[in-house]
């Protein structure tokens, strides 16, 4: 319906400077609340804008010359659009400021035609507000009709439409009009187009309405134009662009036409050329949220399908129902289906505001689409008149933690109760432990013998779980897992319940262990707790006190007490290596095994032999301990019992002699075990002698190098579970934290059971952490060895600051009963040829001969018998051989210095031999090139064997061998200094890591008292014995056969 | 009529399955031509095809011609004529609105299928429909009766079908609207039988002269999108730049 043209709009002249004076709403109350009405009629051509008119709905003509009045607009009443009553009649402008005065009309009674047009005039306020106008133009001579389509086709089209039948160019009108880049603002605005087209008078008359918006937006927006200061400063930033001829002064005739802000129109015109105006149409209009769905009457840019999630009414089936709905995207208008089926007509649905227009046009598909990811709503949507459907209690997990998240990304809106998604901060699980029983049911291995506590003792305790303030017992928690129903409800609000998490630590102590809870399990669960796990707080009751006190001095394990010290022990003790005892009595005390596992050469060993003295001189022993380690490391132990704890009383179970039978018909094993402190023996003899040992009733078992038993299949392995013991320690140099299944059998055999079976520690443990290395289950597992596993590395901060930058260490071996024989025929062959004169030069010849034969049967017989170089002659070369293979564990470096160039060869084969590559070999015999090779390929690290042999002759040169962090010296130069200066040579200012010198010595031999006497003198030595080995030769007859001779006993290892 | 719907050639399938329409339905159709005639049926059938229309039995449509001759009129005949069924496929759609939905979005469910072929309803070609469409299409080119834009026309038109699958209704001769308009009195009754339906829902409070104030759901629109919140400049914003227009915002409170 467009504005009678006979309108005149000559008497509003001077009227825009009135200003509304009045409230309506008061003027209605002394008026019997006379409703005001009104409409904006546009006009054609569009430039016209149109005319807007205000009548009184059943009022007199008088009042509405008062209305006039109070308004302040000269307006007469005159015939009104709609023949129902006389009409004030405004220009567009001055209705459009009329209409946007919201202090004048607040709470003013308004038909229902009013109403909407006040409401479009505030969104066109609200679009000036966030700027959300864009400049339009068009020819003047169109329709409104035309024009309001055309920025949609323009956006849309993304081009231009020329005008072809006047010339290139036309008279174009400059507006302000709306960008709809807000989507709630066109959202609001078709909201308002529904409601307009329910009303008579206005449906079928929608341009009017999107004329009246533009009209209003237009005039809002010229008003708060503004010259910006920084006009040519922005400009200036400008993305270059080309200019068309005629841009320039068309931009500047469109932005005058669009700074006019008089009342009354036409709106004024300027000359443009279409495909310029276009173009320039075009670019404003990109961005904009122009497009057809604007215009959309279904509800379908608005709304869109939701489900709700309702919960079961209290005490009833425990039923939940999905509810299908209608939901607007921006405002908080939503609808149940049912509704729509429950209204006889299908044209339109009311919903909040807005009125959907045959919205199962677009909401039944979106409900087939929603029926292909939920089930549920496929179920739903079979119903006739489908609007909800229930859901099993079983469901609502899946349809929670799959099919909804499956909704959402489809696009659909999902509403769940309100749950409170329960922090497991908040949750809380509760132990009770009532009492510890005094009996455990048979058939379980046990790892405590008459310890002050029992760690397989069976609890009896009771749990609950406190989710908020809700308190569920364990009845109620486990109907809840049964009924797969993880929802509480609390004070109004649903609590979905983290039912995995809680149960993962129930399961922790109560399963698993089918005869029961004992406080190991316990233990176990309490210990592995992380921070993101449920926690659990356990109580003791008095009766359980002990299980309480067991609890706590488990937790403190880490961190001993100190505690005096055996006095026998005749060494010094670092800082850890106390710590390293007081933590093995502490586990004592506890009735628990642990497995020490520091770096190599951090002196696990005496750590160890001062427990077990420690031990002896308190009084705790209740039996014999017994030791077992490789064969190559007997006379190691045997050597260090005697340096540092000779109070010990020691048997080696080991060699031909051992199956000796007494007077008394006993065996050696049970003599002994009834007067000695210690048992040392292989795991080679322990295999064999497995029966026998099994016996006894150990007190403290140790198995160094425990990797041995790594392979729970193995006889050494099963032959040392089979042992019986009050207390099992396992001792090792590789770091075993990172070999689960191997850490697994180790602790499984210093304290069974502890990291549960072998299949649940797989499958709990190994799995997740070798996927996750730094997951939960890692640091999980890190936290349960935390009091059982005790592992220091010499690259801790704490740890090397107790460290020298250089240490030594003596690593003993043992002769090979054909090295005994052939040293003993050397020495036998020196004494009868030997003259006594000190000063004979035959004499010093004979003695150096002597020695350096002697050196060459520790290193290996074949140097001075002939024969391979098999490692199974030499007693020295297998213990390289374990220790070179400790340092390849830990992806460190080593060199081995030897004086016999054949014996570094022979190191050389063995190595390959058993680590599968061939260390460089760096001699006298190379030219000054094949060494730099050799040592930049050893610098360069991995895939370089970690590994060089030098000759210690060669070995001097200036190299830079800093890659390495061990240096072996397989045999010895009877004179520190030059020892010192090989491996200092070779070791270059800027080495950061700590150097671990090994030296390699036979017990029993000169090897064995020669470095005792060079320790005992050693701040003398460099200064008496000077370079060379020579003053061995000044020693006397008595001296040098004290030296020489063959300890056969500590010496021999023999083969078990 | 003669039993010649069938459903398509699949395995019988479990419950919850369903066929998604697309051009492949026609298959049978594009089965039948010359490989090459179609090829350029399906170049044309993207933007040479001007409009179709529905005409009894039939789709009408014009195609782009070449040379003195600037378009051809093409007719082929529908798949099927449901006007007689029109009640008891609005009866089917009441009972079981998973059917019209799936139609509606062009996934139809593999018991609704069944159920028109033992009613002997097509939606589309089978066999027997493809001689019809042989015998009964016709251009003005005076090609063959499957000429390249007898094809097209029949190209585009599916396609279109399958973009608006609703439109299937209108495909075989029931009126859209008016369907959905059935369905839902259908089902309005059948609640309102059962007494399901709450008494005087309908409102048209709107006619209603009330004091006027502004919806929350403006204050929205106000405020939305806007982290600054109230702390905004005074500065003006930059509404076009190629006009160089500046605009005072915001106002004060609206
Ligand atoms: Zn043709």
């Amino acid at each position: 319906m467009e504005a009678d043209n006979t309108v005149e709009d000559s008497h509003i002249n001077g009227t825009s400077e009135l200003v509304g004076v009045g409230n309506i709403r008061r003027w209605q109350d002394g008026q019997g609340d006379v409703p005001v009405n009104g409409v904006f009629l546009a006009q054609d051509p569009w430039t016209q804008m149109g005319t807007g008119f205000l009548w009184l709905d059943g009022g007199s003509a008088a009042q509405l010359e008062e209305l006039a009045l109070l308004l302040g607009v000269a307006s007469r009443p005159q015939p009104g659009p709609f023949q129902a009553a006389p009409a004030l009649a405004l220009p567009g402008r001055e209705f459009a400021r009329l209409l946007s005065d919201e202090e004048m009309w607040r709470q003013a009674v308004v038909g229902p035609e009013l109403a909407v047009h006040l409401r479009l005039a505030r969104l066109a306020r609200i679009l000036v507000q966030r700027a959300d106008v864009l400049p339009f133009a068009a020819l003047c001579d169109w329709g409104w009709r035309q024009v309001l389509r055309m920025p949609a086709r323009l956006a849309q089209e993304d081009g231009v439409f020329v005008r072809h039948d006047e010339g290139p160019a036309g008279w174009y009108a400059g507006m302000l009009i709306p960008a709809w880049r807000v989507g709630a603002g066109s959202a609001l605005y078709r909201a308002y187009l529904g409601q307009a087209a329910d009303l008579p008078r206005l449906a079928g008359n929608e341009h009017a309405l999107g004329a009246w918006l533009w009209v209003c937006t237009d005039w809002l927006g010229r008003r708060s134009l503004v010259d910006s200061p920084r006009v040519n400063e922005v400009s200036a930033r400008q993305p270059f662009q080309i200019r068309y001829r005629g841009e320039e002064e068309l931009l500047a005739n469109w932005r005058r036409s669009l700074t006019d802000t008089s009342l009354q129109g036409p709106l004024p015109g300027f000359v443009a050329d279409h495909w310029l105006m276009m173009r320039m149409l075009a670019l404003e209009l990109r961005d904009s949220g122009w497009g057809d769905a604007l215009f959309d009457t279904t509800g379908e840019a608005d709304w869109q399908v939701g489900f709700e999630l309702i919960p079961p009414i209290q005490d009833e089936s425990g039923t939940w129902t999905l509810r299908a709905l209608l939901v607007h995207r921006w405002f908080a208008w939503r609808a149940p289906l049912a509704e729509w089926w429950q209204q006889p007509e299908r044209g339109r649905w009311r919903i909040g505001h807005a009125v959907l227009r045959e919205p199962d046009r677009w909401f039944l598909p979106e409900l087939a689409r929603a029926a292909e990811v939920c089930p549920a709503v496929a179920r739903l949507l079979v119903q006739p008149a489908p609007a909800q459907t229930a859901v099993d209690a079983g469901e609502v997990m899946e349809l929670v933690n799959q099919h909804v998240p499956r909704l959402l990304e489809a696009g659909f809106a999902v509403f769940t109760p309100r749950w409170e998604h329960v922090d497991l901060r908040d949750v809380r699980i509760r132990v009770w432990v009532q009492r510890v029983n005094r009996r455990r049911p048979a058939g379980r291995r046990s790892a405590a013998m008459d310890s002050w506590f029992d760690v397989d003792r069976l609890i009896e305790f009771d749990w609950s779980v406190a989710v908020g303030d809700e308190e569920l017992s364990s009845e109620q928690f486990e109907a809840l897992v049964r009924e797969q129903q993880p929802y509480v409800q609390s004070g109004g609000t649903w609590k979905r319940v983290p039912v995995e998490a809680i149960l993962e630590r129930i399961q922790d102590f109560t399963k698993g262990v089918r005869a029961g809870t004992s406080v190991w399990d316990l233990a176990r669960s309490v210990l592995q707790a992380d921070d993101t796990d449920v926690p659990v707080e356990v109580s003791f009751s008095a009766e359980a006190a002990p299980a309480q006190q067991f609890l706590r001095s488990l937790a403190e394990a880490k961190a001993p007490p100190p505690r005096p010290l055996p006095n026998g022990f005749r060494g010094e003790l670092r800082d850890y290596q106390k710590h390293g005892v007081f933590w093995l009595l502490q586990l004592r005390d506890l009735g628990i095994g642990g497995c020490l596992a520091d770096d190599m050469g951090l002196g696990k060993t005496i750590q160890v032999l001062s427990f077990l003295l420690s031990l002896k001189e308190q009084g705790q022993a209740r039996g014999p301990h017994l030791l077992i380690c490789p064969t190559s490391l007997l006379s190691n132990w045997r050597a260090e019992m005697q340096r540092f704890t000779p109070d010990l009383k020691l048997y080696i179970h080991h060699g031909a002699a051992r199956h000796g039978l007494d007077e008394a018909g006993r065996t050696t094993l049970s003599r002994a075990v009834a007067t000695v402190d210690v048992v040392l023996t292989t795991f080679a003899t322990l295999v064999r002698d497995a029966e026998e040992l099994a016996q006894v009733a150990w007190d403290t078992v140790v198995a160094d190098e425990a990797q041995n038993i790594k392979n729970v299949d193995t006889k050494q392995a099963a032959a040392v579970r089979k042992l019986k013991a009050r207390q099992r320690i396992a001792l090792t140099g590789t770091p075993v934290e990172n070999r689960l299944v191997e850490l697994w059998a180790i602790m499984d055999f210093v304290n069974p059971g502890y990291l549960g079976g072998e299949s649940w520690f797989r499958r709990h443990f190994s799995g997740p952490v070798t996927a996750h290395p730094q997951g939960p289950q890692a640091r999980r597992l890190k936290r349960l060895l935390t009091p059982v596993l005790l592992r220091r590395r010499k690259t801790d901060p704490s740890i090397q600051a107790e460290l020298p930058e250089k240490w030594e260490v003596r690593d003993t071996a043992g002769l090979k009963s054909e090295q005994a024989a052939l040293y003993q025929s050397i020495v036998d062959d020196l004494w009868q040829r030997l003259p006594h004169s000190r000063s004979d030069m035959s004499r010093r010849g004979r003695i150096l001969a002597a020695l350096t034969r002697l050196k060459q049967v520790c290193d290996h017989p074949c140097l001075v018998a002939g024969g391979r170089g098999d490692v199974d002659r030499s007693g020295k070369l297998s213990l390289l051989l374990d220790l070179v293979a400790e340092v390849v564990e830990q992806g460190e470096a080593g060199l081995i210095f030897t004086q016999f160039r054949e014996m570094g060869e022979i190191i050389c084969d063995v190595l390959a031999e058993r680590f599968g590559w061939r260390p460089g070999y760096l001699h006298g015999g190379l030219r000054p090139g094949e060494r730099g090779e050799l040592v930049a390929r050893f610098q360069a690290g991995s895939p370089a064997p970690p590994i060089l042999v030098l000759s210690l002759k060669a070995g001097g040169v200036g190299l830079n061998l800093t890659r390495a962090n061990h240096v072996f010296h397989f045999d010895r130069w009877w004179n520190p200094a030059v020892e010192d200066q090989a491996t200092d040579r070779a070791f270059r200012i800027g080495q950061t890591r700590d150097v671990q010198v090994h030296k390699l010595v036979c017990s029993g031999t000169l090897e064995e008292r020669i470095d005792e006497l060079i320790a005992a003198k050693r701040h003398l030595s460099a200064a008496v014995v000077g370079e060379s080995e020579g003053w061995i030769t000044e020693l006397a007859d008595a001296d040098l056969q004290a030296l020489f001779r063959l300890d056969v006993e500590s010496a021999l290892e023999e083969d078990g | 009529m003669v039993n010649r719907s069938s459903p398509p050639e699949k395995e019988p399938q479990p419950a919850g399955a369903a066929v998604r329409f697309d051009e492949t339905c026609w298959q049978p159709v594009w089965a039948v031509a010359d490989k090459a005639v179609l090829r350029r049926a399906k170049a044309l059938a993207v933007d040479g095809v001007l409009d179709w229309r529905y005409e009894p039995g039939m789709v009408a449509a014009r195609v782009r011609g070449y040379g003195p001759i600037p378009e051809y009129e093409v007719r082929f005949p529908l798949v099927d004529n449901w006007q007689p069924h029109a009640e008891r496929v609005a009866d089917w759609f009441s009972r079981h609105p998973d059917w019209l939905a799936g139609l509606m979005a062009g996934n139809l469910p593999f018991v609704f299928l069944q159920r028109l072929h033992s009613a002997g309803m097509a939606l589309w070609p089978d066999d027997a429909y493809v001689a019809r469409f042989r015998a009964g299409a016709s251009c003005t080119c005076r090609g063959s009766s499957s000429c390249a834009h007898v094809l097209a026309a029949a190209l585009a038109w599916v396609r279109e079908l399958a973009e608006e699958p609703v439109e299937l209704l209108a495909s075989v001769g029931l009126d859209v609207g008016r369907t959905l308009d059935e369905v839902h009195r259908l089902t309005y009754e059948r609640l309102s039988g059962s007494g399901a339906v709450d008494a005087g829902i309908q409102d048209s409070a709107q006619a209603v002269a009330r004091p006027w104030q502004p919806w929350p759901e403006e204050e929205r629109v106000q405020v939305s999108g806007d982290e600054s919140g109230c702390r905004r400049t005074e500065d003006s914003v930059m509404l076009s730049r190629n006009l160089s227009l500046y605009l005072r915002t915001p106002w004060g409170p609206v």
